[in-house]
């Protein structure tokens, strides 16, 4: 019966489309993944079939969303099965379940190796879509030389050698070394003269990954590609089942065109005139028909044509042709050619010369912005963005602001913050970019960035002509009902500073002005009345002569958050009454705020770097500027200005909140002595921060992106991690010159640092006065990989340098050349390959010599290839714990050891120490709370993976004493292993016991980045 | 069910077939229906500029190229290719999920959650493109069909033309249409194993394999006569679903 087959597979997924809800999926699914356990556990009576049935239902759990965490073994096993259909589910499900590096798959490589390697064409299918399905870097090198040999095979039918095209590529992208450069460039030009399709679109991929790393290689391929372009769009050459809805294989065409976009240009005129050939007739051969299938594929064509046109910079003509088919296509009902039409256009933008004719667009464009799809919206306002300047800037801006209102939460913010960069960038005259700014905080107050408004008041202080217009429309819409916050806090700002300037007006007396801005402070945030406050206290300096009764108000408000819970508040209030009493002091202090020095807006630096993240960005320039402003500070300022300043700073109880830019710094400390000598017992209170300086703040603060974090370096000046290295490596570099008839000594503890790198991969393994040696190290399974960096600090060269490695029998290793000299302050690399043989405790040592003047200096140095290098954590649980436990009876497999004089550690520090190497502790494993136990695997060539168990069985009432048994398949790693953790047990009180401490110990000795990079902290020497 | 070759249900946008054996076919509730809005509320700003800004010298491909990699986010790890092919319900019920690029489960889960939330959202008759960015990390394209209870969705980095892939998804289901006589929806429940096999036959390792339903059929033919020899699967009727 046709059922028969999986009956077991149907009706489970028929059990779990019947639960009514999750929860009785969850349940369902639980007792089957029980179920399955149970039957892996007692394999022998496990049919292939029925492997294969659970397998396959293992992959539809997965799929459901719940995670499938054993059961691999059986999976990848069913990949050595003979007949096809287990071999078939091995493939399938191991390809969708494992990670690229899982160990496991090294356990198959070579039956996948055999099964590509033998005759079997389907066997030879399904392991090559495996390893191009996972990629894995192992495969890349046991197994690439064999693919390609498919691939370029003439015995081989299309459909094996499509796939090991594909597959190759695959492995290439994992290791581009896979494929030698020099041979391959002609292979690939002989594989485009493929004639089966099939084989040629895989073949194409290829070239595409291939030429977008090194496109001089495959010049060769150039032609070729045209050659195909022409086959398929001119001369229609290719067999019926290719041709897709009447277009001969789309794809291909599509791939051709994209692998050509990947060379620079195309030189040889011949070619290039077939290809604008082609070119021009797909451009002008493709039109909007109803079938909707039909359309796509002719679309895909005609759209790659078209970015490749504007790659090859074509005449004009060309392009305004492009333009116009692309204006064609921004009106056409169907959605996915509008789509594909405006983000076209954008691109073209970048064309020189169309500007202007995608400009005539810009009606339907702008119904675009209405359109129902989502989609689409985004695409027109990109090109609206995009396709804005100076002269089309007020209808698309206007556009933007009416569409605001309308479109979507997910759009608005965008569009706001676009809007307000376009303004910004384009503005005509000042008083638009106003108009249109206020505009948008009133329309999506809640999708304006503070960046927005801090830049308005920017442009008002800086030119004076504005600050009445600006005022007067502040206060207009201070009449409105329903006011965002953040209209009041502009307002409030600009009022402020600016409303004496309409005081003449109606409506618009200091008076009026207070009123109608008290009457928001109930419902305003903190924020916003801290900003209210320092506007009160600006109306009242303003008010000349004062108006008793408007003083009295004002000063009531300020009595009345004299005590308010929120302290800058608070402060203000306090400081602002005091001030007020001062009489004409008053307009010293609160003079109107001095311009903003001129800077790029914060928004159209974050519009032009779209690379950076902003938050990478802004620590980048943050370091850039430390480092340029703080050399010549410190050499300038120290006479004159640092006094002054660390006066302050003293004086101050706290961090002052000093904006960063320097010249309002100044400004500051200017109005800030001012106001100290003013007032004695003022200053005393106020030291914290001075009411301008605050004022600053609210708009500085964060407008520089990079404000505030500038000034709390000015506090600390000389440890900026950056800026201090140089300087700290200069002093250790001066230092030692003058010991030079000395020998050489170490710095930091030579040992120290071996052991702390046993726990680590990263970190300095030796520095004397001349050089520093780091070291990294990568490890897998039982490979390594550890790089030297050898850096010489020095600004002479280091000769005769040599490095001779002594590896103990069980590590083969073998060290890169290593050069003789090392030039000055330079850095050499040196990678060194490490495979473990057997387990073993014994450590390499790295013999290592310089001369440096007439001095020679020879250190032999450990090397931190240790045995818990070759160990990854694994965790397990207890079914698969105790079987193995028992499975592993009595010496030599399983060793037992009492030892005593141990360093008494409390359980959870023991478990610390365990899992730093890498032994992972399973609590709870072991009924006896006193007691721990922690499995790993080991990795040897002689063991191969290999699990190793350790139990410690301690005496709550004597600490220094406990008993380990430690077991695993092989007496030799038992040993070992039993061994190095008693070492480690005992000889704590001299080595660092875990990476911490380890790390604290050494730190003093080196820099900090040190510890994280060695390669960090080189780099600064440089 | 009609879904012939010609009478493809939903080769276009947004023609949406459906009959009651279709309709709640599957009877979970929608897991998580309100996902599209803060879904919506995560687009960034500077995200959404990046995409604006192309370099002036035209290489704009590659370009792009380099900021993926510079900035790994999720999904993104190498470029040029097709990062997943996920096949679900209307209900958010996933019926095939293939990454390119090993994803914890979890993490897939998360994003066919997202995803769901963003096309159950769709209209009828839009585009067939969704902006990915927020949910597979940014430069990343999303294309998806509907077809009567399922969509079908290619997720791809920009390196791929986004017309060829909606071809591709057409292709994928006209083999399947093949392969299942009038494909539908219980077809792909119980043979989710098959589905597996054809996609195999088309994309591999995130690149198209072969784009010729004939051929593909082809090569599944073949591989079905394999398994028959050795007494293994076949399609399962859709009869068993209703007993």
């Amino acid at each position: 019966m046709a059922l028969s087959g999986m009956r077991g597979l149907s009706v489970f997924i028929s059990d779990v489309r019947n639960c009514q809800n999750k929860e009785q999926e969850r349940l369902r699914v639980d007792k089957e993944l029980g179920n399955i356990r149970t039957r892996f556990k007692n394999e022998k009576g496990l049919t292939p079939y029925e492997k294969k049935k659970y397998v396959w239902k293992m992959l539809y759990i997965y799929m459901l969303g719940y995670d499938v965490d054993f059961g691999h073994m059986e999976a990848v096993s069913l990949i050595s099965a003979p007949k096809y259909p287990e071999k078939q589910v091995g493939y399938i499900v191991t390809s969708c379940l494992l990670n690229e590096n899982h160990d496991f798959l090294r356990l198959v490589i070579n039956t996948v190796r055999n099964d590509i390697i033998g005759r079997n064409e389907t066997f030879q299918c399904l392991a090559l879509t495996m390893v191009g399905n996972i990629g894995g870097r192992e495969f890349a090198e046991s197994l690439a030389p064999d693919v390609q040999k498919l691939l370029i095979s003439s015995s081989c039918r299309p459909l094996v050698r499509k796939k090991a095209a594909l597959c190759l590529l695959r492995l290439y992208r994992k290791n581009p070394d896979v494929v030698n450069v020099d041979g391959w460039s002609d292979r690939m030009s002989q594989l485009l003269d493929e004639r089966d399709l099939g084989v040629l679109t895989s073949v194409m991929s290829l070239l595409v990954a291939l030429v977008s790393n090194n496109h001089d290689a495959y010049w060769s391929c150039l032609p070729k590609c045209v050659k195909i372009l022409e086959r398929l769009a001119r001369n229609h050459d290719v067999p019926q089942e290719y041709t897709y809805y009447g277009i001969p294989s789309p794809w291909l065409q599509v791939k051709t065109m994209r692998a050509l976009q990947y060379f620079p240009t195309v030189e040889d005129p011949n070619t290039r005139r077939s290809l604008f050939e082609v070119l021009q007739r797909i451009l002008m051969g493709t039109d909007v028909v109803k079938n909707v299938n039909k359309n796509n594929a002719s679309h895909a064509v005609l759209f790659e044509a078209l970015a490749l046109v504007m790659h090859l910079d074509a005449e004009k003509e060309m392009m305004s042709q492009c333009v116009a088919l692309l204006g064609k296509f921004i009106a056409v009902r169907e959605p996915n050619i509008r789509y594909l039409g405006l983000e076209n256009m954008t691109r073209m933008l970048m064309v020189t010369d169309v500007q202007d004719i995608i400009k005539r667009h810009q009606a339907q464009i702008i119904t675009s912005l209405k359109d129902p799809d989502i989609s689409i919206r985004r695409r027109a306002l990109d090109l609206l963005y995009g396709m804005c300047d100076v002269t089309n800037a007020k209808d698309i801006v206007e556009e933007l602001l009416q569409y605001l209102s309308t479109a979507d939460f997910a759009m608005r913010e965008e569009l706001a913050l676009k809007a307000a960069i376009l303004a910004e960038k384009f503005a005509p005259d000042l008083s638009w970019y106003v108009d249109v700014i206020l505009q948008l905080i009133d329309k999506a107050g809640d999708f304006v960035s503070d960046d927005i408004w801090y830049r308005v008041v920017q442009f008002v202080t800086n030119n004076e002509d504005l600050q009445p217009y600006a005022a007067v429309k502040a206060r207009e819409y201070l009449d409105k009902p329903a006011l965002h916050e953040t209209m009041v806090k502009v307002s409030a700002y600009i009022l402020g500073e600016y409303s004496h300037l309409l005081s003449r007006r109606p409506g618009c007396g200091p008076k009026d002005i207070f009123n109608i801005l008290h009457e928001k402070l109930p419902t305003v945030s903190s924020t916003t009345v801290a900003i209210l406050l320092s506007t009160y206290a600006k109306i009242l300096m303003h008010t000349q002569p004062p108006d008793p009764e408007l003083q009295q108000q004002i000063w009531a408000t300020f009595v009345k958050y004299e005590s308010f819970i929120d302290m800058e508040i608070q402060q203000r209030a306090v400081e602002y009454f005091a001030l007020s009493k001062k009489g004409a002091a008053l307009i010293d202090i609160l003079a109107e705020m001095p311009k903003f020095p001129e800077r790029q807006s914060s928004l159209l630096r974050k519009a032009e770097d779209p690379e950076i993240d902003t938050a990478e960005q802004s620590a980048l320039k943050l370091r850039a500027q430390q480092q340029q402003q703080q050399q010549p500070s410190n050499a300038l300022v120290v006479t004159d200005q640092r006094p002054v300043n660390g006066a302050i700073h003293a004086s101050s109880l706290s961090l002052v909140k000093v904006p960063s830019m320097s010249s309002n710094t100044e400004v500051n400390l200017g109005e800030h002595q001012k106001l100290s000598e003013a007032n004695d017992t003022l200053s005393k209170v106020d030291g914290q921060s001075s009411p301008p300086a605050d004022l600053l703040g609210d708009i500085f603060g964060q407008l520089a992106i990079e404000g505030p974090a500038a000034s709390s370096v000015s506090a600390e000046p000389t440890s900026g991690p950056g800026g201090a290295s140089p300087r700290a490596a200069d002093a250790l570099a001066l230092a030692p010159l003058a010991e030079q008839s000395n020998t050489v000594q170490p710095i930091g503890n030579v040992s120290e640092r071996f052991h702390s790198l046993c726990f680590k991969d990263s970190g300095v393994l030796y520095e004397d006065s001349n050089i520093q040696i780091g070291l990294k190290a990568d490890w897998r399974g039982h490979h390594g990989r550890i790089v030297l960096f050898l850096g010489n600090k020095n600004t002479s060269p280091l000769v005769s340098v040599q490095a001779l490695i002594l590896p103990p029998a069980h590590l083969k290793m073998e060290l890169s050349l290593v050069p003789e000299t090392i030039p000055p302050r330079a850095q050499v690399q040196c990678p060194l390959e490490v495979v473990n043989l057997r387990p073993s405790r014994d450590v390499a040592v790295l013999d290592f010599s310089y001369k440096f003047g007439t001095t020679v200096v020879n250190v032999k140095l450990r090397l931190p290839a240790v045995l818990n290098k070759f160990l990854l954590p694994v965790t397990m649980t207890a079914e698969e714990f105790f079987p193995q436990w028992r499975s592993l009876a009595g010496p030599p497999l399983k060793l037992q050891e009492v030892i005593r004089g141990v360093k008494p550690l409390s359980l959870p520090e023991m478990a610390n120490l365990f899992n730093s190497f890498q032994l992972s502790v399973a609590p709870g494993l072991d009924p006896n709370p006193n007691n721990l136990v922690a499995s790993t695997t080991f990795f040897s060539e002689s063991t191969r993976a290999m699990v190793c168990l350790v139990r410690i069985e301690t005496d709550p009432s004597d600490r220094t004493q406990l008993r380990m048994t430690v077991a695993s398949g092989d007496a030799t790693l038992t040993f070992e292993m039993k061994e190095f953790i008693k070492d480690h047990l005992v000889t704590i009180p001299t080595a660092p016991p875990a990476p911490l401490p380890a790390a604290s110990q050494v730190q003093p000795a080196v820099s900090p980045t040190a510890l994280t990079d060695p390669g960090a902290l080189l780099v600064g020497l440089l | 069910m009609e879904m012939g070759a010609t009478g493809l249900r939903g080769g276009g946008t947004g023609e949406r077939g459906g009959d009651g054996y279709f309709r709640g076919s599957d009877r979970c509730p929608p897991p998580f229906p309100n996902i599209s809005l803060c879904l919506a509320a995560t687009s960034s700003p500077t995200a959404l500029i990046l995409k604006s800004n192309f370099s002036k010298d035209n290489k704009h491909w590659k370009k792009e190229v380099g900021l993926y990699l510079a900035k790994p986010r999720e999904i993104v790890q190498s470029c040029n290719m097709i990062q997943a092919v996920i096949v679900m319900n209307t209900q958010g019920k996933p019926r095939l999920v293939k990454f390119y690029n090993f994803l914890p489960v979890e993490k897939q889960q998360e994003l066919i959650r997202n995803l769901y939330g963003v096309l159950c959202s769709r209209a009828e008759n839009v585009s067939n493109f969704v902006q990915a960015d927020a949910i597979f990390g940014p430069g990343t394209r999303l294309v998806y069909k509907h077809y009567a209870t399922l969509y079908f969705v290619f997720v791809f980095d920009s390196c791929e033309n986004d017309l060829a892939m909606l071809d591709l998804i057409q292709v994928f289901v006209e083999t399947l249409d093949k392969c299942f006589k009038n494909v539908c929806e219980l077809d792909i429940v119980f043979n989710f194993n098959k589905m597996h096999t054809i996609l195999d036959e088309i994309v591999v390792g995130g690149q198209v394999l072969e784009t010729s339903s004939t051929e593909v059929m082809k090569a599944i033919d073949d591989i079905t006569k394999m398994e028959k020899s050795s007494n293994a699967i076949s399609l399962v009727p859709k009869t068993v679903s209703s007993r």
